[in-house]
């Protein structure tokens, strides 16, 4: 069995991954595949797009002689994480009032 | 530095020819980061994690046409021949996603009677065209000697009907190309529609084991 997740819910999870901290390729893909069982293909084309959006940036450093790119939020891509919360909460609140007291 | 990720890459990047120069380096380089911090050792591992070299590419590339145009040129030929480029590399994409076969298999034949009928459209504009203009011409060719006979009269009704054939199939050749491009613009459209939703499918799954395992 299998929730479809929405783009726009991938881009909240990358979007709050990288306020916390400018993230590396490698770890961000990591961290979003302990959430979601995505591949590693699916992680390009969001920061692509976020980048394209502006609502990222990306630096280089360096790391054992050659260069990790770092992802980091604008604020631009703040406020677009906070549009994007507040509609996952009154989503999943709305959800948890129809199916959320089932076991309790 | 590592030859299994070399390799990949390097097959990556000239699976990878219909994209832009710097987009190309730009995924390259995001990939190269990954396989090397991921520590993939060999082709299999690789393999097993990103597909094969093509279907990567296939991937990123429909993935491209999916959402962007290739060229911002305001030059109607070139609009149209990315078109036709994204319409491929969509088609191509859809193949090489595991989309769970039933849905592949009916996403690509509903493409490829868009694409049909399409075509037939085109073969119709062409057939017209070139038979006002063949129809012109053997007129024209066989009736143009009646002018200096004696039926010079009946000659000049011919000529007049085949210089007038002639003359609606050249005004009718660029309202027909126009009217072409637009098809592809639109069809192309459409094919961004369904490969956005196609990839979006793939792309975007929970699976419940895996939260369960982690839970």
């Amino acid at each position: 069995m299998a929730i479809q997740i929405q783009t726009r819910l991938l881009d909240g999870t990358v979007l709050s991954l990288i306020d916390r901290e400018s993230l590396y390729g490698y770890v961000l893909t990591q961290q979003v595949k302990t959430v979601f069982n995505v591949s590693e293909s699916t992680i390009y084309p969001v920061l692509r797009r976020l980048k394209k959006d502006q609502y990222l940036v990306t630096f280089d450093k360096p790391y054992q002689g050659r260069n990790r790119r770092y992802y980091q939020i604008t604020a631009a891509g703040r406020e677009e994480l906070q549009a994007i919360r507040e509609e996952w909460n009154n989503f999943s609140e709305k959800v948890d009032q129809i199916m959320g007291e089932e076991n309790e | 530095m590592n030859k299994a990720v070399d390799k990949y890459l390097n097959e990556l990047n000239n699976y990878l020819s219909s994209l832009p120069q710097t987009d190309r380096q730009d995924v390259i380089e995001f990939y190269q980061e990954l396989m090397l911090d991921g520590n993939f050792q060999n082709e299999a591992a690789i393999v097993k994690e990103f597909g094969t070299s093509k279907q990567l590419a296939y991937k990123i590339q429909a993935d491209y046409s999916a959402t962007d145009n290739f060229s911002d040129s305001k030059n109607a030929k070139e609009t149209s021949r990315s078109n036709l480029k994204s319409i491929w590399l969509i088609i191509l994409g859809v193949l090489a996603t595991p989309v769970g076969i039933p849905l592949a298999i009916a996403t690509v034949a509903v493409m490829i009677a868009i694409l049909i009928a399409f075509c037939a459209i085109f073969i119709a504009f062409a057939a017209t065209i070139t038979l006002l203009f063949i129809g012109g011409i053997y007129i024209f060719v066989r009736t143009f000697r009646l002018l200096f006979s004696s039926h010079w009269a009946t000659g000049i009704f011919y000529v007049g009907i085949s210089i007038a054939l002639i003359s609606v199939g050249l005004l009718l050749f660029p309202l027909i190309i126009r009217f072409i491009r637009f098809l592809i613009a639109e069809c192309a459209q459409f094919f961004r529609h369904i490969g956005r939703r196609v990839f979006k499918e793939r792309y975007f799954k929970t699976s419940s084991t895996l939260s369960t395992e982690e839970s």
